[in-house]
């Protein structure tokens, strides 16, 4: 395993231009331009923004699922084109699409084998996933059958299930309720402890105040300012102020309500 | 074959067999079968000759018609469904990935080719049929034409814009690819150069299903020996040049 | 840098699957025997849209079954006869069964076989019954002679060309030999084993008519015939005063 300079994610000048075709048209739309920051391993690294900044945009880039149009993107050192850096990272989407056809048991065991989890260690590993998210008892049901709730966290068990050291999670308090929302902000603590890297995406900015170590702003597909936790801790509020004040002071006009 | 292509080829059947429009179609194709009895019982001496045509034409039609809508939605609704993510984040090649969908899609359909099979063998042995190898000749060319054409509308599910016009192509093809004979004999017979160079290219682009429709010649598959392993190689030819355009275009795809 | 050189890899896979495919086409070259005649040769008339759909769909030989379904249901469909007139009414005169001139039926025959000219069981039952039914001899050797140039391995077309030339002449002995080789064809129609079995009967040659109808009774799968059969094997079991088998 090939580490670089202590960085989990390096994202370097990339812009990411999307194209599409309508009536004969091209049209070209920005996702995100010049993006660039690195994520130190063993951080918990919170992308605060508005909807439509380029959260997604971020982490689907940062996945290999969309590719840049400009710049390039490592995980722990690998290009993200060689198949290493995949198996280094555990992902969660904001709403986890899964195979309703699928048991739960057989849906860890599909995704174990893809992430190259031995066969020998692939059973206890599932027992385990399970039992973290605490549906061992429904191991054997057909996700078509599961609530919302259930779905997340067999959502939570598949990004853990190979143990990596890199987990990215898609806005992973939207819609829970506060029971859920504490239960999701333990996991991701609990995970830091152990030394994993967590790179989450997020407008709740109560929420990563208080776990995060450090907090890139995204405005309008460009990375306004990464704060660190010293410039926030001090006082509370503190965090959403700064992101009040490069929001605008980025976009350049009032805000709306205040119109 | 890698491992991982492998699990997805095993997943892929697990969710066919699961699906219901493949129950529905698995009913329907008995349905068919049964039918076809009565229908056969108005073919006097040829009673079962009119069973065993109605029998394979049923299994190939039942077989292409599962096999062209599962294929055309094969990746595109795992890409609308989004479900296609947390198998692409993986350390797989989307070879591996498409590979595998497109096997566990031949696995799955050779299966309900086999299950037809063994059912119009049983109804064809109770009417007093003697075996004919050549009936096995019949079964296996026509599971080479769905591979062919599975391939191909899998390939156009990425090309076209939609699923419906990926489906419309692909039947489409279908037919042209049982009309070679008459395109050969249109080229040759043209009098404009451009004309001619057109159809011939037709010819040996389109899919020629001529190569595979040995069902139609039950008495002559004796005799053709060498002509089988031409075609299967035809076929397998053919589903490997799909398979690849369809892996150029699937490797630049966003999602 | 990279994309391009594996989208030329790429290219070069589809070109070589190409070439081997099309190697593989040239070097086995279809054999004559799966060459059917072109479309224009095909007997259109009523029923074009279902035969044009089906040589599209690759389905030659269930086409023709239709076809030959359809073909039976003609011929046993009883023709009106001459009828008679009162009260200023015509009363049409159901003919029995085959009874009538049936002036399309080399036309329903040749329909089949040039959609599947494989169908042997169909040229043999067509020229029987032209021949000794319909008595349109010629009609008949048009339609074997049309199963010699596409079928020239099947020989059974030359023995029946040979016996209706020979029942033309009136040499019962010659036409009863040839079609006692006929019947041994498995792809014999029961019809021409009923021809045989009559033309037996008719020359008084009781036994040997008798021999015929039970192997058409065991080998017809059409129960009509089988009605038929037993019919006859109960009459000429009376005539030779042999218990009914």
């Amino acid at each position: 395993m090939n580490f670089n300079t202590g960085n989990a994610i390096v994202v370097d000048h990339v812009t990411k231009v999307y194209r599409s075709r309508h009536l004969g048209r091209l049209r070209l739309t920005v996702g995100v331009t010049d993006l660039t920051f690195a994520v130190r391993e063993g951080e918990l690294f919170g992308l605060l923004g508005l909807n439509g900044s380029g959260k997604t945009t971020t982490i689907k880039l940062i996945l290999g699922l969309l590719f840049p149009t400009h710049g390039a993107l490592s995980l722990f050192g690998h290009p993200l084109s060689h198949r290493e850096a995949r198996s280094l990272v555990g992902y969660l989407p904001e709403i986890p699409s899964l195979y309703r056809y699928l048991t739960a048991e057989e849906i860890l065991r599909l995704y174990g084998e893809l992430s190259e989890l031995p066969s020998t260690v692939l059973p206890r590993r599932i027992d385990e996933a399970l039992a973290l998210v605490h549906l061992e008892e429904h191991r054997r049901r057909r996700l078509q059958e599961f609530s919302k709730g259930m779905l997340q966290r067999v959502g939570i068990a598949q990004a853990l299930l190979h143990d990596p050291p890199l987990l990215i999670f898609d806005e992973p308090i939207t819609g829970l309720d506060p029971l859920g929302l504490k239960e999701m902000r333990q996991i991701i603590v609990m995970l830091n402890q152990r030394g994993k890297t967590v790179f989450f995406s997020s407008h709740s900015i109560s929420e990563v105040e208080r776990i995060c170590h450090r907090v890139g702003i995204l405005v309008r597909g460009r990375l306004a300012r990464i704060l660190d936790q010293a410039e926030w801790s001090q006082r509370e509020g503190a965090l959403e102020a700064l992101f009040m004040d490069t929001v605008q002071s980025t976009v350049g006009t009032a805000t709306p309500a205040s119109r | 074959m890698t491992a991982k292509a492998l699990s997805i080829t095993r997943y892929t059947v697990i969710q066919l067999f699961r699906n219901k429009l493949f129950s529905i179609l698995g009913i329907f194709g008995c349905i068919l079968l049964g039918a076809s009895l009565l229908i056969a019982s108005l073919g006097g001496d040829q009673q079962l000759r009119v069973l065993l045509d109605l029998g394979l034409a049923c299994l190939e039609f039942l077989a292409l018609v599962s096999g062209v809508f599962a294929a055309v939605t094969l990746i595109l609704e795992e890409m609308e469904a989004r479900t296609i993510a947390l198998v692409l984040i993986r350390p797989l090649h989307r070879a591996e990935y498409l590979v595998g969908r497109f096997l566990g899609l031949l696995t799955a359909l050779l299966l309900s080719m086999g299950i037809m099979a063994a059912l119009h063998l049983g109804l064809l042995f109770f009417k007093g049929w003697r075996w004919d190898a050549s009936y096995l000749v019949a079964v296996a060319f026509s599971a080479g034409k769905i591979m062919v054409i599975t391939s191909l509308a899998l390939f156009l599910s990425l090309f076209a814009t939609s699923s419906i016009s990926a489906l419309t192509l692909t039947f489409f093809l279908w037919v042209l690819g049982h009309f070679s004979q008459e395109l050969k004999f249109l080229a040759n017979k043209t009098g404009y150069p451009a004309f001619t160079a057109l159809v011939k290219a037709i010819y040996y682009v389109v899919p020629n299903f001529a190569y595979l429709n040995l069902k139609d010649h039950l008495e002559g598959t004796g005799v053709m020996g060498r002509w089988l392993g031409g075609a299967a190689l035809y076929a397998v030819c053919y589903t490997v040049a799909c398979l690849t355009l369809a892996l150029g275009l699937f490797r630049r795809k966003e999602f | 840098m990279e994309q391009r050189s594996s989208m030329i890899q790429l290219a070069m896979v589809v070109a070589c699957t190409i070439a081997v495919g099309v190697a593989a086409s040239l070097r086995f070259p279809q054999p004559a025997a799966l060459n059917f005649p072109p479309l224009n040769e095909l007997r259109f008339g009523d029923h074009a849209l279902m035969d044009v759909g089906g040589v599209f769909l690759g389905l030659r030989r269930l086409t023709a079954d239709l076809a030959w379904i359809q073909l039976l249901l003609y011929y046993g469909t009883p023709e009106e006869g001459p009828g008679e007139e009162s009260g200023g009414h015509h009363h049409p005169d159901p003919l029995s069964y085959g009874g009538g001139r049936y002036e399309r039926f080399l036309e329903y025959c040749q329909r089949v076989v040039r959609i599947d000219p494989s169908f042997i069981t169909a040229y043999l039952y067509g020229a029987g019954a032209l021949a000794w039914n319909l008595k349109r001899s010629d009609e008949a050797v048009e339609l074997l002679q049309e199963g010699v140039q596409r079928n020239p391995q099947a020989w059974q077309f030359h023995k029946y060309l040979a016996a209706i030339g020979f029942k033309q002449r009136g040499e019962f002995a010659k036409v009863a030999s040839l079609l006692e080789e006929a019947i041994r064809d498995p792809a014999c129609p029961s019809m021409v084993i009923n021809i045989l079995g009559n033309t037996y009967k008719d020359e008084g040659r009781y036994p040997e008519a008798l021999r015929v109808f039970l192997e058409l009774y065991d080998r017809a799968k059409d129960p009509e015939y089988q009605t038929t059969a037993l019919k006859q094997i109960r009459w000429l079991s009376e005539r030779l005063h042999l218990p009914f088998p």
